[in-house]
């Protein structure tokens, strides 16, 4: 072990992001010093006990084509799988699953004690070292020694002046029993950037052997057929799979809950930071829809052993007497005890406008941002952009340029272009909605799209990129089998197709255009083909979807591809850095200062920030034309 | 950076020119006007900044105008890519007539500025020229409509935002069973073939209003025609003085005949002055057939006014009358107060199959009912004393009336009847909500676009998510 205080990157923070941050890093071959105020929380999830879901399951599949490590963090400790939205389409589809919250940690923390290069080290970073205030040169921790870094990437997760509430009561804290950063903060403002306040909360967490079970549904499991692991690398899922149960909220519950508003942190205007309207607290829900008589719960199981029972959909802020009291309500739960508390916690996060699309501040070169600091909320979103950070500064490092990831490309540019170009409001989630072309990020392409950046980059290892290379060649094989294959119309055909509800051909057909109708597959269009004649063999069931949704939607995506097209033209506009908008005619000052603010690194950036209109692209473009830039 | 597709307009500006030139700029530009233009004399490929004269004719062969093909092989053009420049008769209708082919064709109706645009995407632009430019895209955001057409215009941004408001909250419950499919959300998850015809159903009667809308923000453009002495100047002033009549003086419109402009029932009718021609004594014929047609090709509506008192000749008026044959026609039978009730019954028998109004210029009587009956012949539907009181517009709900609009709403209905289409075959839910997304980006192009955020704002306040 390297035992000098100098380092290529440190990682402030062991979660989601600073993982993904200090993994990629290291792997990239730099030295790598991970600072972390607790040695046993690497990897924590401090929410649900879940990773995925729609369009979160897609940044997992995308953080594993680029050679992260949350999809075979989860492969290895999953509970329980789940593939949502199967019959809503092939991007909506999407993969979810229950963790095993300890396999989870102990699994991330194996893989960052197993890799060269990656430092660990308990501490609390107090500041931030730079040189002249504009370059980082290390970090100071709260023993007074002192880090050298060329970079260092902040992950501080719900830390920084974290302000926990249970009911009136508040005390500082970053998570449920750990301490606050709140020197952090200050080093951080005291160097310029823009704080804010954000808010979140969670769920308490109860004791199983407290729960009736009698009383309440089991949610069905999905058969082994249908789920898929997340990693394009891991084998199929052979682990027992643990259910998870649904109850109700009641009447009762919903009274209970509105006589003690007044005792909520929420309602009585004690928090100031603003909460994520997708995840409410029950609270919330029950004031907010009145009309309704229950909500939904969830119960669960955070482990194959743990007694801990996550029941999902009842965040609260509520007094603790008031959170057992409501809970008793509820069927199942008449006997139930708190293990612990539910919570809501404030904290401080700086608005990702400060960031550069490859999340260097903009403030301080070689800094980087990460997770929840930059206003996000999700394990998913936060590892994406340890990642990210993590492949931006070590390719700085090593003096090539930032790997940006377009719209059309992956969520996880739409996220880091949505959170540069807009800033976020509230704790910002992934959402399909959120993708204009949702139909080219599909879980099933993710190594299509990003695989190769991840091998360029240095993350891939060259074994897991030549599988993929022949698997993207067995796509192609198979793909232009189809195009040029032709069946003509014979009877043998006719009553083959009339078995699978599909009329018989009129004239010749491509097996391609045979494989869009409706009730056709991969494998019944193979089977018309005559005995004898040379056909592929039949592809693993991954890749023969692909190519079905390839053929079968082939032309929404062609349109999908043009449009993508025609906003990536518009990416590639580069507008030079320091450009002087106070010399660009016609601009309103409005518009002046949000490009100031957000200082886009293209036209097409420019045209997202919010309030910039088309006319003054225009003007910016004259202007760029007209000092040579473009 | 080059475009990959093309882009075409009317380059030429609104009003009665001598000549109109359509501008097609792209890779495919010559194909999009070899798709319409065929030269009397047979050339392989045009030579670059050479004239061609020939024909331009329909998709059925028919021809629409006779004039040039100029071809600017890119990077030396304007926009730095191929451009084609169609030179034909300045008639506004021979214009649109010539740039619907050309879309048809496969090229796009271009946006506001976006030749310039291009021009210096290309690095076509000196400054002067793209500042210029810009004070023309401005101008075109900060338009400078007549009150009316502004009304116009705002009447029809509240029906395309409800139809909006539909397909948004359509789109929102959509997006709903995708992102939050494990919400017990309460959402009313079947219905969403029924929104979307209702959209559609309203985007179709908004097509209907274009031909409409165009009468009322452009004018319609109004022949008098008539035999000598039948009372044609006093009909023209009469309709001008009434309506305190505004004499339009825009250039160039003056080289074959100047117009004037009165507001009848709140239409900008554009009265083609025959000054020129109110000396000689036999009109018609000395004013050459040439001429003739030509005037009548440009109007939109003719009113033929017939002396009721000469009777005697009407074979001869019936003959005047083939030339306008095809166009919309009002035939006004002057001197209505010197004939007897017979003599009226064997006129309206002679003019059977023609729309007759019987006036008396001179004394100003069924002058009203002159005005009534153009008002119909020009929108195509009766005219109602409620719409006296409001002078500025028609009492139309809502019109479309520029091409442009009309283009987005068909794109529109488009992509709606493919939902539609899609629901029917149970295609999966994603694919519905991409036509839908695209049906609301082509009404975004009239209104402003519905962005992600507001759909989102939809879910979180209408549905309880967070499970």
């Amino acid at each position: 072990m390297k035992s000098t205080s100098k380092y290529d990157v440190i990682i402030v923070g062991a979660g989601h992001a600073g993982c993904e941050a200090a993994l990629a890093t290291s792997r990239m071959g730099l030295c790598t010093l991970v600072v972390t105020m607790n040695l046993d929380t690497i990897g924590q999830m401090s929410c649900n006990p879940a990773i995925g879901g729609v369009a979160k399951g897609h940044i997992v599949k995308e953080i594993d084509a680029l050679g992260g490590e949350m999809a075979q963090a989860i492969d290895a400790s999953a509970i329980q799988f789940r593939l949502l939205n199967d019959s809503k389409g092939p991007a909506v589809r999407a993969t979810r699953a229950q963790a095993d919250r300890t396999l989870y940690k102990e699994r991330m923390r194996a893989a960052l004690e197993q890799t060269e290069n990656l430092h660990l080290r308990q501490g609390t970073v107090t500041a931030l070292l730079t040189n002249n205030s504009r370059q980082i040169s290390g970090v100071r921790l709260d023993t007074n020694e002192t880090f050298e870094a060329k970079a260092v990437i902040v992950t501080t997760g719900t830390f920084l002046r974290g302000l926990m509430h249970i009911g009136l009561n508040k005390f500082d804290g970053g998570r449920a029993g750990e301490a606050p950063s709140k020197d952090m903060s200050e080093s951080l403002l005291s160097l310029g950037f823009t704080l804010g306040r954000l808010k979140t909360g969670t769920c308490p967490r109860l004791d199983k052997r407290t729960i009736d079970f009698s009383k309440v549904a089991e949610q069905e499991l999905q058969g082994t057929d249908i789920i898929k692991p997340f990693s394009f690398s891991s084998g199929p899922i052979t682990r027992r799979q643990i259910p998870c149960h649904i109850t109700y909220t009641n009447d009762k519950t919903h009274n209970i809950i509105k006589e003690n508003l007044d005792r909520s942190p929420l309602y009585s205007g004690v928090i100031e930071g603003t909460g994520p309207r997708y995840c409410p607290s029950i609270e919330d829900k029950v004031v907010k829809f009145p009309e309704r008589h229950r909500h939904q719960v969830f119960i669960e199981p955070e482990g194959y052993d743990s007694v801990e029972i996550y029941p999902n959909g009842l965040s609260t802020s509520l007094p603790v007497d008031v959170q057992l009291k409501f809970l008793r309500t509820i069927e199942g739960f008449e006997d139930v005890e708190i293990l612990r508390p539910g919570y809501a916690i404030e904290y401080d996060f700086a608005s990702p406008t400060q960031l550069k699309p490859s999340l260097e501040t903009k403030l301080i070169e070689n800094l980087y941002f990460a997770g929840q600091i930059n206003g996000t909320s999700g394990y998913e979103e936060a590892g994406a952009q340890g990642l990210m950070a993590g492949i931006n500064a070590a390719l700085k490092i090593k003096g090539n340029s930032p790997l940006i990831l377009g719209r059309s490309q992956a969520y996880i540019g739409v996220m880091i272009d949505d959170l540069v170009t807009k800033g976020t409001a509230e704790p910002y989630r992934m959402f399909t909605s959120r993708a204009e072309h949702r139909l080219l990020l599909r879980e099933d392409n993710a190594e299509f799209r990003l695989k190769e950046l991840g091998y360029n980059a240095g993350l891939v290892t060259a074994p897991a990129y030549n599988i993929f290379s022949s698997k993207k060649k067995r796509v192609e094989e198979i793909l232009s089998f189809l195009e040029t294959t032709k069946v003509t119309p014979s009877a043998t055909v006719t009553t083959a197709l009339k078995a699978f509800d599909a009329d018989g051909p009129k004239k010749t057909h491509s097996l391609k255009e045979l494989l869009r109708r409706q009730t056709m597959t991969l494998e019944k269009v193979l089977s018309l083909l005559p005995d004898g004649l040379p056909r592929p063999l039949m592809p693993c069931p991954e890749i023969a979807s692909l190519v079905e949704t390839e053929t079968k939607y082939e032309g929404y995506i062609k349109r999908e591809l043009e449009e993508a097209d025609r906003i990536k033209r518009l990416d590639n506009v580069k507008i030079p850095s320091g450009i002087a908008y106070e010399n660009i005619h016609g601009l309103s000052t409005e518009i002046r200062e949000k490009l100031k603010r957000v200082q886009p690194e293209s036209i097409g950036q420019a045209g997202r920030v919010s309030g910039v209109t088309p006319a003054a692209i225009s003007m910016i473009m004259v202007h760029l034309k007209k000092t040579g830039a473009i | 950076m080059t475009s990959t597709d093309t882009i075409t307009a009317i380059s030429t500006p609104v009003g009665e020119g001598g000549i109109g030139i359509i501008r097609i700029s792209g890779p495919t530009a010559l194909n999009a006007a070899f798709s319409i233009f065929s030269p009397v004399e047979k050339f392989v490929f045009p030579e670059p900044r050479q004239f061609y004269i020939g024909h331009f004719k329909n998709l059925s062969s028919k021809i629409i105008d006779k004039g040039f093909l100029v071809f600017f092989k890119g990077p030396a053009s304007y926009t730095g890519e191929d451009i084609v420049e169609l030179h034909c008769h300045g008639s506004m209708l021979v214009l649109k007539k010539i740039l619907y082919e050309v879309i048809k064709s496969g090229a796009r109706l271009a946006m506001p500025g976006e030749f310039t645009k291009r021009a210096f995407l290309n690095g076509k632009m000196d400054l002067v020229q793209a500042e210029a430019v810009i004070d023309v895209i401005r101008a075109g955001t900060e338009n400078a409509l007549s009150a009316a057409s502004a009304r116009l215009e705002g009447r029809l941004s509240k029906k395309i935002d409800s139809i909006k408001e539909v397909l948004a909250d359509t789109l929102a419950r959509m997006e709903l069973e995708f992102d939050f499919s494990e919400d017990d959300t309460e959402a009313d998850k079947t219905d969403f073939t029924e929104p979307l015809e209702i959209a559609s159903a309203g985007l179709k009667k908004l097509l209907l209003t274009y031909e409409e809308g165009v009468v009322l923000k452009d004018g319609l453009r109004t022949l008098i025609l008539g035999r000598p002495n039948a009372g044609k100047s006093s009909l023209l002033n009469v309709l001008l003085q009434q309506e305190r009549a505004i004499v339009t003086d825009i250039p160039g419109t003056t080289r074959d005949f100047i117009e004037e402009a009165a507001n009848i029932r709140g239409i900008l009718i554009r009265l083609i002055d025959t000054a020129g021609l109110r000396e000689t004594n036999d009109q018609i014929e000395s004013m050459g057939v040439d001429f003739a047609v030509r005037k009548i090709n440009a109007a939109g509506l003719v009113i033929y006014v017939f002396d009721a008192t000469s009777q005697i000749s009407i074979e001869e008026d019936k003959k005047l009358l083939e030339m306008v044959h095809g166009k919309k026609l009002l035939v006004a039978v002057n001197k209505n107060d010197l004939v007897s009730d017979s003599e009226r019954a064997a006129i309206k028998k002679a003019f059977n199959g023609h729309k007759l109004v019987f006036i008396s210029a001179l004394n100003e009587t069924g002058i009203d009912n002159l005005k009534n009956a153009i008002f119909e012949q020009a929108v195509g539907r009766t005219f109602s004393s409620s719409e006296i009181a409001d002078t500025g517009g028609g009492a139309a709900d809502e019109l479309l009336s520029s091409l442009r609009h009309k283009e987005a709403a068909q794109s529109a209905l488009k992509s709606l009847e493919n939902a539609l289409t899609a629901l029917l075959q149970k295609t999966p839910l994603e694919f519905i909500a991409i036509d839908l997304r695209r049906a609301l980006n082509s009404l975004g192009e009239i209104t402003g676009e519905v962005t992600t955020e507001e759909i989102l704002d939809r879910i979180f306040s209408s549905f309880c998510v967070g499970k």
